[in-house]
């Protein structure tokens, strides 16, 4: 895992007192308030909740949903027009720190 | 502690207004509160005042303080996104309430049409998302709304159809009102064949940008004739960001329930609502959390008449955000102009029976910031 991406997209937080998982927008426990936690990277793995499509002038397609982690938090990635709501899709960080979805998972 | 009222209301003009600025347009609509309320500015002991994206001062509240000749012994500039307005009363309540001031003022406005380009209003609003796991996604606020819009037509029994009815209904009662943005008439198929701004959203299922401003006075005088009561407020505030928003409680019910519960009243004493509305979705999915509707149902319940101004729950008589206007935080006050000027018997062809208690819910960010407030109108 690539540790120096600002927003760590592809890691998760293990909080070190009550082993709650959470997302690495949030830095505090939300179920025991602990600021100590692990980071670990995230299997990889989400269900597509809600997508959009957006259009603007001169600019081609781009497709964005809100994926639920199967750690337990939803994130932001970008994604194809054949992706829909329900699927449940792999998910990888490009280079830029950019959650993207890949192959849909059976 | 000291009953609250709202003694005066005023809101500009929204739309295109060239040659305003937002002091300028806080100015109009502070004067002319005032004067509904009958007090002038050497009786305001508190200035709430929201921000303005064409005038960016650190300290807003003191610009308008010294722009109307009042020397507050209570000032505040409040940033909460849209619902800000309502957080702005509730505060004012309770400055008025404990004996900080007796007569605030409360005031927005913004010239987000004619006073910045398109381009610099979409990019600042869309920095509500998170800096590095949302906003490199590309998306703005219409593009965040769409995303509720594609979960909420996907988990609930309601249509595109269904959702393009609270915008005609919205346009419907902007037609008579003084000032609206939008009062063309406009149908179904206007709305679902506009352009598409961000799938499934389009155009007319977002409300448009406009220059506007509104000022309250919320005061402990009892209006001698009928008036508008602050009966009580709430708050919740669950996330920031759309990737952390619980689908299931954004905050909105949670607020609404504090707010009844501060009022002493329940979702079955409210005779007229006025909800943010700032995409067809927003008010759709408000209204279903605040229990006026069941899940799935708003839009069905608009399209059979149901918040229509002589129906059973009159909603937004003055057109709301999607059709009055957005300018900002100004916009989301005009729901809050309405209360009085409906609770007052001013508001002229439109007026409709608001019953005894009226709530009014704002909503800031991506469904993140939720203000409800509950209104008891004296007769």
């Amino acid at each position: 895992m690539n540790l120096s991406e600002p927003a760590g997209l592809d890691q998760c937080r293990l909080c070190a007192q009550c082993q709650f998982v959470f997302s690495p927008l949030v830095s505090v426990c939300h179920e025991c308030g602990s600021s100590n936690y692990i980071v670990q990277p995230i299997v990889g793995v989400g269900d597509v909740e809600a997508i959009t499509q957006i259009i603007r002038k001169n600019e081609p397609p781009k497709f964005v949903c809100r994926v639920l982690l199967s750690e337990g938090y939803g994130l932001l990635a970008i994604t194809q027009p054949d992706v829909n709501i329900g699927d449940r899709v792999g998910l990888s960080v490009l280079s830029g720190g950019q959650l993207v979805t890949g192959r849909k998972v059976i | 502690m000291r009953d609250v009222y709202m003694t005066g209301a005023s809101r500009t003009k929204f739309g295109r207004l060239e040659g305003e600025t937002a002091l300028s347009l806080m100015r109009r609509a502070s004067l002319d509160a005032m004067q509904s309320a009958g007090i002038m500015s050497k009786d305001i002991d508190g200035v709430l005042t929201g921000y303005a994206m064409t005038h960016p001062h650190l300290m807003l509240a003191n610009v308008v303080a010294e722009d109307l000749s009042i020397q507050p012994s209570y000032a505040h500039s409040v940033s909460l996104g849209g619902a800000t307005g309502a957080a702005m009363v509730q505060l004012a309540s309770i400055l008025v309430a404990q004996g900080v001031c007796d007569n605030v003022l409360v005031t927005a406005g913004d010239v987000r049409l004619t006073g910045a380009a398109r381009a610099d209003v979409v990019q600042t609003l869309a920095a509500v998302g998170h800096p590095m796991a949302e906003a490199p996604t590309g998306l703005d606020i219409p593009g965040y709304y769409a995303l509720l819009t594609s979960h909420y037509l996907a988990n609930t029994v309601a249509t595109e159809h269904d959702l393009a009815a609270l915008s005609v209904l919205m346009r419907h009662n902007a037609i008579d009102t003084v000032g609206a943005h939008l009062s063309s008439p406009m149908t179904l198929d206007d709305v679902l064949t506009s352009p598409m701004i961000a799938q499934p959203l389009t155009r007319y299922s977002c409300c448009p940008i406009s220059d506007g401003g509104v000022a309250l006075i919320v005061s402990k005088n009892r209006p001698d004739g009928a008036g508008l009561r602050v009966a009580g407020a709430g708050q919740a505030h669950l996330h920031q960001h759309i990737s952390n928003m619980d689908w299931n409680e954004n905050g909105a019910s949670l607020a609404a329930s504090r707010a009844f519960a501060a009022a002493g009243v329940s979702i079955a004493d409210i005779g007229m609502p006025l909800i943010y509305d700032s995409f067809t979705v927003t008010l759709a999915t408000l209204l279903e959390a605040i229990g006026l509707a069941p899940i799935g149902q708003a839009g069905r319940m608009a399209a059979q008449g149901y918040f229509d101004r002589n129906g059973a729950c009159p909603l937004n008589p003055h057109g709301g955000l999607l059709s009055y206007g957005h300018s900002g935080v100004a916009g989301g006050m005009a729901h809050l102009a309405e209360a009085y000027l409906q609770a007052s018997g001013k508001a002229k062809g439109r007026q409709v029976k608001t019953g005894r208690y009226i709530y009014a819910h704002g909503d800031g960010g991506v469904m993140s910031s939720h203000v409800g407030v509950v209104f008891e109108v004296n007769s």
